[in-house]
C-alpha cells in the first residue's frame, strides 16, 4: 500500500509538471482556433479532425451540431475570409481552456449570403496530449451589440 | 466517452475518485440554473456557475459580474426547457444541449423566444459547475447557416 501511494505521488507530481507546463497561451490557442477555422474555410476535413474532437459539440441558431454535420456544412460554405479578433481565454484547470471571440465572416452557405459579425466561443480540452475543441458555439451578433 | 488517467489525477481540487457524471443530475442542474436567473436568486446561481464562466449570445459574450447585472432586470414570465441531450466528454465533463422556451413580459408586451442551448459542466472542488454556456435564438424555419 505504501508503495502504491508512492508510486501514484509520483505519478502526480510528474504528471502535473507535464500538464502545467505545457499549459497554452492566449496566442498559442487563439493560433489553434484560427487552425480550425482554416481548415473549415480550406474544405480540410483531416485538418480540421486535428483541432476538433470527434466529439465535439456545437450550438448554433440552425441547431445543434456533431463532427459529422460540421464536415457536412463545411462542403456547404464558400467562406472568402474570416477575421478573428477580441480574442479572450479563460483557463479551466490544467487541461481545459474556454475562448470568446468576435469573428468576421464572408461567404455564402447554401449559395445565400451568411456573411457578418459573429459572437463565438469554444473550450478546448487535452485528448491523449493534444488540445482539441471540443464544444463550439457562434451565433451573428445582434443590431446594436 | 473516455477514461483520461491523467486528467483524473492532475485536476488538483477535484473529487479524486468521482463517480461516472450522472446526466439526470446534469440535467437537473442545468433546470435549476434557469429557475435561479428566473426568479433572480443570484446566490443559487452562484452556487451552480463557476466565476469564470463565459457565455456567449448574440448580444454579447457575458461574465459572471455580467450575469449578475443581467438577471435582476430581465424579466421571464415563463421558460420551458426540452429535448436535453447530455455528451459525456469525460469523468470530469459533460456537455447539455437543449431549447429553451422563454416567455417575457415588458411593458404590456408579451414575447417568446425558443433558443438553442448549450453548456459545459466541469467537476471542480467537488463539485459540478456550468463554466461555459451558448445560446441562439433559433433561426426562422432553422434555415441559418451553422459555423
Amino acid at each position: 500500500m505504501k508503495k502504491l501511494l508512492s508510486y501514484m505521488m509520483t505519478a502526480l507530481i510528474a504528471t502535473s509538471a507535464i500538464s502545467f507546463a505545457a499549459a497554452p497561451t492566449e496566442e498559442q490557442m487563439m493560433e489553434k482556433e484560427k487552425g480550425a477555422w482554416q481548415a473549415f474555410k480550406d474544405k480540410n476535413a483531416d485538418a480540421f479532425k486535428k483541432f476538433v474532437s470527434a466529439e465535439m459539440v456545437g450550438v448554433y441558431d440552425d441547431g445543434m451540431s456533431d463532427m459529422a454535420k460540421e464536415l457536412a456544412d463545411m462542403q456547404k460554405w464558400d467562406m472568402k475570409s474570416f477575421e478573428i479578433s477580441n480574442f479572450k481565454q479563460t483557463a479551466e484547470g490544467p487541461n481545459g481552456v474556454a475562448v470568446t471571440y468576435v469573428v468576421k465572416v464572408e461567404g455564402t452557405y447554401n449559395g445565400k449570403d451568411a456573411s457578418g459579425t459573429y459572437n463565438a466561443g469554444s473550450v478546448w480540452v487535452k485528448e491523449r496530449g493534444n488540445w482539441k475543441a471540443i464544444f463550439h458555439t457562434n451565433m451573428k451578433q445582434a443590431a446594436g451589440s | 466517452m473516455k477514461f483520461r488517467a491523467i486528467t483524473l489525477i492532475t485536476s488538483a481540487g477535484t473529487a479524486f475518485a468521482t463517480a461516472t457524471p450522472d446526466e439526470a443530475a446534469i440535467v437537473a442542474k442545468e433546470n435549476a440554473i434557469w429557475d435561479a436567473a428566473q426568479h433572480k436568486r443570484l446566490d443559487q446561481f452562484q452556487q451552480l456557475v463557476a466565476p469564470t464562466v463565459r457565455a456567449v449570445f448574440a448580444d454579447g459574450i457575458m461574465t459572471m459580474a455580467n450575469e449578475l447585472q443581467a438577471i435582476p432586470k430581465r424579466t421571464m414570465k415563463s421558460v420551458r426547457l426540452g429535448n436535453f441531450n447530455v455528451v459525456l466528454a469525460d469523468w470530469l465533463i459533460a456537455i447539455v444541449t437543449y431549447l429553451a422556451t422563454v416567455e417575457t413580459a415588458s411593458g404590456g408586451n408579451e414575447t417568446s423566444a425558443t433558443s438553442n442551448c448549450g453548456s459545459l459542466w466541469q467537476m471542480q472542488y467537488g463539485r459540478w459547475q456550468a463554466i461555459f454556456h451558448g445560446e441562439a435564438e433559433m433561426a426562422p424555419a432553422s434555415a441559418a447557416p451553422s459555423h
